[in-house]
């Protein structure tokens, strides 16, 4: 007890007796010697603790790369030793040392090349430090700037950082790339040199705006119509925004400019016009070539009227005068009235269908749907008694349509509807019901019905499901489709064979 | 900028024959320095960096050429076909083996001879080839230079030395070695030892000589006797000198197989 005491009363300055050799093992780093070859010939005492080796079992026959993790041992043969016998002394290098039990050890090793006297090396000594802790932050370091820089690479954006000189620390690819500016070239220069911006109206150049942020310590947008001339000579319409960096303690150490190419944008805007403008002039050709077949079917119609009148007139006269001595030529003579008269039908059809596109620009005006129906079945009172049809329906609104218009559709449906009958006497009813800005009509029967494969043909002009021992030419529901869609309307069928059909069609209400 | 800037072209020498020396993957034409004083009395020495390493033009590297050693290739025969006319004698140290080896494929009448100091076709292990390493060993030395590039300008950069016995020899010492751009170097080192020309061996029609160390790390005495044997016309030189560069470690050694070969 004594003892102890009295050595704890001594000063300092006794354990400086301690020796060279104590000083060696017992080190807070580890100590390594190797020959040129790399065999490890010393180590010391604090470094096979930290291993986990004996000493012997790493002087006899261990190479200084077998410490290494592989990745650790290339860097080793490509870099360390090449530097280490270049420059004879190599600092702050970071490798992994495995230890006996497989566990890694992180450590910064620096080295120096011993020499004989005639300049050759004859050893390489190592200072190894643990650098656990310090590997773990730097580790985290990296992570964290892998992420930005990928974070940064990532964007669509360029992004230029400065100092606050305005002189460039960092460029991510797109800036690369816009500015013309590649693998780093800009880095240290000022940004008034690598980034050019004018005006896109004048030419003149203008101020970058990181300069602005840096002086005035706030972001600042980019006016309108600024143009960057890239160092290949590019013009590149660009919108931007510029802050400054500011250091915790508040101060202004920077500045970040995030710019984008709008010549894309530009683009999509010129061609976005241009479809619109040759769109408008399709539709304005549209019109006036429908116009024109319009008219030239009207034209067409009158014309073949007077050749057919002539026709059937003067095979009314044949028959009249010379009838009696025909015999069987008299009904080839009524083949030919009949043909007359079916042409006749046509080309009444083709003149109703071509004055749907001459109304083209006539205004639709509040149109009372009950009259107009009353209209159409006073104007087919002849077939509705014929075939003893029934015609019911509820109060109709007024719409928005040409009147005749109207009236047409109700004629043609009707009129469909008794032609197109069963074996039963025609039932028909009229009704509306409204929805949004517009009346939903239908028009109901008890005919032979439509099969689903013809429902959407039958709006097509001259198409008809039927042969000529029906009557009409083919042409009524494309006139109704044609007077419908003028006013924005939609016409459809829902039907089943021999269950009856039921025509829907929309017309604008009045308000 | 011409070809010599971009490479940093030295020639030196007071021989006829020209003598490419081609640096390997991580330092630069300065691993040379200890053999070019015993050879440039008998040969026309050039050395250069490839872009990326050293004093060379770095605005010039684009990861698309380089993307394989094919682009290395291409300088090679460009740089010979700046300092010589005629076929060149063409030293390549570990990665530089093999684009020498892609060159002289390219364009035999460049070369007179191949000398290629510890190369290896694949250094990837495949099926019964032994290479020596894995992918993963790969990810391993990429996280090696990523963590020591954070100092970067620690280790590659300008050390100056105190050298108290020689003093003259810290001025020289004063200057880099060995620098690379950080990315760049981790590039090169994927393309490197991602690599695998063995398909390209046997395509070779110029004479060439295998300097194989022992207990070399990158390139075993396994990868070198798998070249030799796919190499027509190669000669097998297995060295006492250990590591994978003798240059450095044994430069003796290395300029008396050199000239025993090209004396032969």
């Amino acid at each position: 007890m004594s003892g102890d005491r009295t050595r704890d009363e001594q000063p300092p300055e006794f354990f400086l007796g301690e020796s060279v050799e104590e000083l060696y093992e017992m080190a807070p780093c580890g100590y390594l010697t190797t020959t040129i070859d790399g065999r490890i010939v010393k180590v010391n005492r604090t470094l096979t603790e930290w291993l986990g080796y004996e000493r012997d079992e790493l002087i006899q026959g261990k190479r200084f790369v077998d410490l290494l993790t592989v990745g650790g041992r290339i860097f080793y043969e490509t870099h360390f030793n090449l530097l280490l016998r270049v420059q004879r002394a190599v600092d702050e290098i970071a490798l992994d040392i495995i230890r006996k039990d497989g566990r890694i050890l992180p450590t910064l090793i620096n080295a120096r090349q011993k020499r004989n006297a005639a300049d050759e090396p004859v050893l390489n000594r190592f200072t190894i430090f643990n650098a656990s802790e310090r590997r773990m932050y730097e580790r985290d370091l990296l992570t964290t700037r892998d992420l930005l820089r990928t974070t940064l690479a990532s964007i669509g954006d360029a992004v230029i950082a400065t100092d606050a000189e305005g002189r460039i620390t960092f460029m991510n690819p797109v800036a690369d790339e816009m500015s013309g500016w590649k693998n780093n070239a800009a880095l240290g220069k000022p940004i008034e040199e690598v980034l050019i911006l004018i005006r896109e109206d004048t030419g003149v150049r203008i101020e970058n705006p990181i300069m602005h942020a840096i002086r005035a310590g706030v972001t600042v947008g980019l006016a309108n119509h600024t143009v960057l001339i890239s160092r290949d000579g590019r013009h590149i319409p660009v919108d931007d925004s510029a802050s400054p960096i500011r250091a915790a303690s508040g101060e202004v150490i920077g500045g970040v400019l995030v710019f984008r190419d709008i010549s894309g944008r530009r683009k999509t805007e010129q061609e976005l016009r241009e479809t619109h403008e040759q769109l408008a002039k399709r539709a304005e050709e549209l019109r006036r070539s429908n116009e024109d077949l319009s008219r030239f079917a009207h034209v067409a119609s009158h014309d073949l009227r007077s050749p057919l009148s002539t026709i059937t007139q003067y095979a009314q006269l044949l028959e009249r005068r010379y009838g009696n001595q025909l015999a069987e030529g008299k009904e080839l003579l009524h083949y030919v009235t009949g043909a007359a008269k079916r042409m006749s039908n046509l080309i009444e059809d083709l003149l109703s269908y071509a004055h749907v596109s001459a109304e083209d620009t006539r205004a639709a005006v509040p149109v009372d749907a009950n009259v107009q129906l009353s209209t159409a079945i006073e104007n087919l009172r002849s077939a509705i008694s014929e075939s003893g049809a029934t015609i019911t329906h509820d109060t109709l609104p007024e719409v928005l349509v040409d009147a005749t218009g109207l009236l047409q559709i109700f004629q043609n449906l009707i009129g469909n509807a008794i032609h197109y009958r069963s074996a039963d006497a025609p039932r028909i009813h009229i009704t509306s019901v409204g929805q949004d800005d517009q009346w939903l009509f239908s028009c109901k029967d008890n005919g032979i019905g439509i099969a689903p494969e013809f429902q959407m043909q039958i709006f097509e002009p001259f198409k008809r499901l039927h042969g000529p021992d029906r009557p009409g030419s083919g042409i009524g529901l494309a006139v109704c489709k044609r007077i419908v869609e003028r006013h924005n309307g939609r016409i459809w069928v829902e039907s089943e064979v021999d269950q009856g059909a039921t025509f829907f069609f929309t017309l604008p209400k009045t308000s | 900028m011409s070809i010599f800037e971009r490479h940093n072209i030295q020639i030196v020498g007071t021989g006829s024959k020209t003598m490419l020396l081609a640096h390997g993957y991580g330092c630069d034409q300065v691993m040379w320095r200890f053999l070019v004083p015993s050879l440039q009395s008998d040969y026309r020495i050039v050395l250069f960096d490839y872009v990326g390493a050293g004093k060379s033009d770095l605005s010039y590297y684009s990861r698309d050429k380089y993307g394989t050693l094919n682009g290395y290739a291409q300088d090679v025969l460009d740089i010979i076909d700046a300092v010589s006319g005629a076929p060149a004698i063409f030293v390549g140290h570990s990665v530089s083996g093999m684009i020498g080896i892609l060159a002289a494929n390219k364009r035999p009448s460049a070369f007179e001879r191949l000398l290629l100091v510890g190369p290896s076709p694949c250094y990837i292990n495949d099926d019964q080839y032994v290479g020596g390493f894995t992918r993963g060993d790969i990810d391993g030395l990429l996280q090696t230079l990523d963590e020591n590039h954070l100092g970067w300008s620690r280790a590659m950069a300008p050390v100056i030395m105190k050298n108290e016995d020689r003093p003259e020899l810290a001025s020289e010492l004063a200057e880099s070695f060995c620098r690379t751009d950080p990315e760049i170097a981790k590039h090169f080192a994927r393309v490197t030892f991602l690599s695998d020309n063995r398909a390209d061996l046997p395509l070779v029609k110029v004479p060439s000589l295998i300097l194989q160390c022992s207990e070399d790390s990158i390139a075993p005495q396994s990868v070198g006797d798998f070249v030799h044997q796919h190499l027509p016309g190669s000669t097998l030189v297995k060295m006492r000198a250990t590591g994978h560069c003798p240059h450095l470690s044994s430069p003796a050694e290395t300029i008396e197989a050199i000239k025993n070969y090209l004396d032969a």
